[in-house]
């Protein structure tokens, strides 16, 4: 701060800061309070807003605790996160810790290098690319059948679908921070853990893993927040045969906001969502004993 | 506890057609504190991981105790290895205690919890630092790092202790404690040590024997005295303490002494290998074997000294030009002829040094001093 000031001057260096305090402002804490506030009234028409029937209630918030479908979503969603972070986790840290702490030169140029390719395309398209896959048509169908292991083509959609769209689209989130972490690991203290007759198992659990924790909490949150707030991937993936149920909470606000016209309730759920994920990030930050400066390195 | 003979038999390790060791012969003796001393780059730690097992030599066998240990993982082999002082951790573990680290080889073999803690507090008291076993590691200074990282390795009851340059980045106060410290655990211990290092004061003050490596290859290997007073190569010597190498031609050896011509003019020397006349030879003089006279006959104190140990006594007249003065030595630049730099032993028996460019001066160098090594790297 006193380094903006001293390098711009006062008048320059105040015109960036209120730039940013604006920007924030403005395009965040503004629109955030006013959902916060819409979801606090009831759903009336222009004529009757600021009438006698306008006023504070908790209604849309009741709303969603009485529907059971929607309760029902919206646990599904936080679990299906939950899950989808945890295969993320589980597929992506022996590739960080090959890549941060194995692979040399070339190798590690190349595996980077291919796990980056696939981010150039978005998110569509590469969800887009597992729809193929698990296609009535699909891959996997196809190669099911010409191996005579099924007759009739399997309906492959569902919440699974959704989940292995989800594990895909946000690999990169989890690898980058965990490789972050692992990279910064002393080999020596590998050595030293294996010299002293401690089986891989081992090393990681007490050596690799408590050193990498900053990093694990960091792409637990990342690619949590990611999979509770998508849209495209659940919408994508519905489409496939036996896809109908996989529903996704982000859904049911959508269609809140954008066919049913009820913003109110649309801004309730929503603000339930951000909550259970606040909560979230606290369970991470708490259960791997890190704090916010470690998650903002 | 336990100590093991550690045996290298011809053993050669190649990265592609780089050979970073090769014809490698070296037997440590069980109980012995054992040096491997050469600059940095000669392969000293590739020793160290080939013995610890984590890599495998591509040629020659090793031996622990008189078994083959190829094929046998770090984690198998009676040895512990504490590692290089980088970034000043030693590979400590910094999730976890002091007394955790200690007991993390017992962890490993399922000791269960309260006796890893009682044997980690014994072995913490060991290595002089009772009351430690609390702390965190980032709380440790370098000295007590280094020896939570001795008690780690010797929790584990190794018969073959592998330090590698464990010393190098503590100041020198502490490190010439640490010195005394580390050959005192090793005698207490009995365990074998085989010791790395760049620096050879810290390789003369605690081992029994030394290795001098340069190159992939070992040069000497021998007592502390002996690789000092008789080193085996060219290298050895420049490498092993302060010395003024005099190339030069044999001309003649009788009595274990070489008359042998160098651009200062014949001089004198030992010549424990018998060299053959007209062979080429550098004479090696340290240092502290110079004395500095007045210019004139030989019956300056140095004459009287060599004359007392009765021995041929080399005398080399010139003319002061620059006294740099180190310390313990003195570097005297000398005019006419050949300019070579000879360095003046400093010490309580040092004549006064006098003033640059005042007249002419001699040095006498008692003859027993002089080491006539072959020329050109020996090899075995």
């Amino acid at each position: 701060m006193s380094e903006l000031f001293r390098r711009f001057g006062r008048l320059g260096g105040g015109l960036v800061l209120a730039t940013a305090l604006l920007w924030a402002l403005l395009l965040i804490v503004l629109p955030q309070l006013w959902m916060v506030d819409l979801s606090f009234r009831p759903n009336l028409p222009v004529a009757a807003r600021g009438g006698p029937e306008d006023g504070w209630t908790l209604a849309n918030y009741a709303a969603l605790w009485a529907n059971p479908l929607h309760r029902t979503i919206f646990w599904q969603t936080i679990w299906s996160s939950l899950l989808v972070t945890l295969l993320a986790l589980v597929v992506c840290y022996p590739v960080a810790f090959h890549l941060a702490q194995e692979a040399k030169g070339t190798q590690a140029l190349l595996l980077a290098t291919a796990l980056v390719i696939p981010f150039w395309v978005n998110e569509i398209l590469r969800t887009f690319s597992w729809f193929l896959i698990l296609a009535r048509n699909g891959l996997v169908n196809r190669l099911l059948l010409a191996l005579g292991l099924i007759e009739e083509p399997l309906a492959l959609g569902g919440v699974g679908a959704v989940m292995i769209g989800m594990v895909y689209a946000y690999v990169l989130f989890m690898i980058f921070p965990l490789y972050n972490a692992l990279e910064s690991l002393d080999r020596n203290q590998i050595e030293a853990a294996r010299d002293l007759g401690a089986s891989t198992w081992r090393i990681h659990w007490r050596v690799v893993i408590p050193h990498a924790k900053p990093g694990i909490a960091v792409g637990c949150v990342m690619t949590f927040m990611l999979a509770a707030g998508t849209f495209a991937v659940p919408q994508i993936m519905q489409s496939l045969p036996g896809g109908t149920n996989a529903r996704w909470f982000t859904q049911i606000i959508y269609s809140y906001f954008f066919d049913g016209g009820d913003w109110n309730r649309g801004s309730a759920y929503a603000f339930a969502l951000l909550l259970l994920c606040i909560f979230f990030i606290m369970a991470m930050m708490r259960l791997f004993r890190v704090g916010l400066r470690d998650i903002a390195k | 506890m336990q100590r093991a003979e550690v045996a290298l038999e011809g053993v050669g390790l190649a990265y592609g057609a780089f050979w970073a060791v090769r014809f490698v012969d070296l037997t440590v003796r069980p109980g012995e504190f054992f040096s491997i001393l050469g600059p940095s780059g000669c392969g000293k730690t590739t020793i160290l991981r080939l013995v610890s097992g984590f890599v495998e030599p591509s040629e020659g066998v090793i031996r622990i105790d008189g078994r083959d240990v190829r094929g046998v993982g770090p984690a198998h082999r009676p040895t512990a290895l504490v590692f290089q002082n980088l970034a000043q951790n030693l590979a400590l573990f910094p999730s976890m205690r002091v007394w955790e680290n200690v007991a993390f080889g017992l962890e490993v073999r399922g000791v269960v919890k309260a006796q890893r803690r009682r044997l980690a507090e014994e072995l913490l008291e060991l290595v002089a630092l009772p009351g430690f076993a609390e702390k965190r590691i980032d709380e440790l200074s370098g000295g007590q790092c280094q020896r939570v990282a001795i008690a780690r390795a010797l929790a584990v009851e190794p018969k073959v202790l592998l330090l590698d340059e464990p010393l190098s980045v503590l100041d020198l106060e502490l490190r010439q404690h640490m010195r005394a410290e580390l050959k005192a655990i090793q005698r207490r211990t009995g365990v074998t040590f085989v010791y790395i290092t760049h620096d050879q004061g810290e390789a003369f003050t605690m081992s029994d024997r030394v290795a001098v490596m340069s190159q992939g290859r070992i040069e000497q290997v021998g007592t502390p005295t002996e690789i000092y007073d008789a080193p085996a190569t060219a290298f050895v010597a420049s490498f092993v303490g302060e010395s003024n190498p005099l190339p030069g031609r044999v001309e003649g050896s009788a009595g274990g002494f070489a008359r042998i011509t160098t651009a200062l003019g014949p001089l004198r020397a030992r010549d424990p290998r018998g060299l053959a006349p007209g062979s080429a030879a550098i004479l090696i003089v340290r240092p502290e074997r110079c004395r500095l006279d007045e210019a004139g006959e030989g019956n300056g104190p140095a004459d009287r000294l060599a004359r007392a140990e009765d021995a041929p006594v080399n005398r080399i007249e010139g003319r002061l030009v620059r006294i740099d003065f180190e310390g313990a030595f003195a570097n005297l630049g000398r005019s006419q002829p050949g300019r070579a730099h000879l360095e003046s032993p400093g010490g309580e028996r040092r004549p006064p040094l006098p003033a640059r460019g005042r007249g002419p001066c001699g040095r006498t160098l008692p003859g027993r001093s002089g080491t006539r090594t072959p020329r050109g790297p020996a090899r075995p």
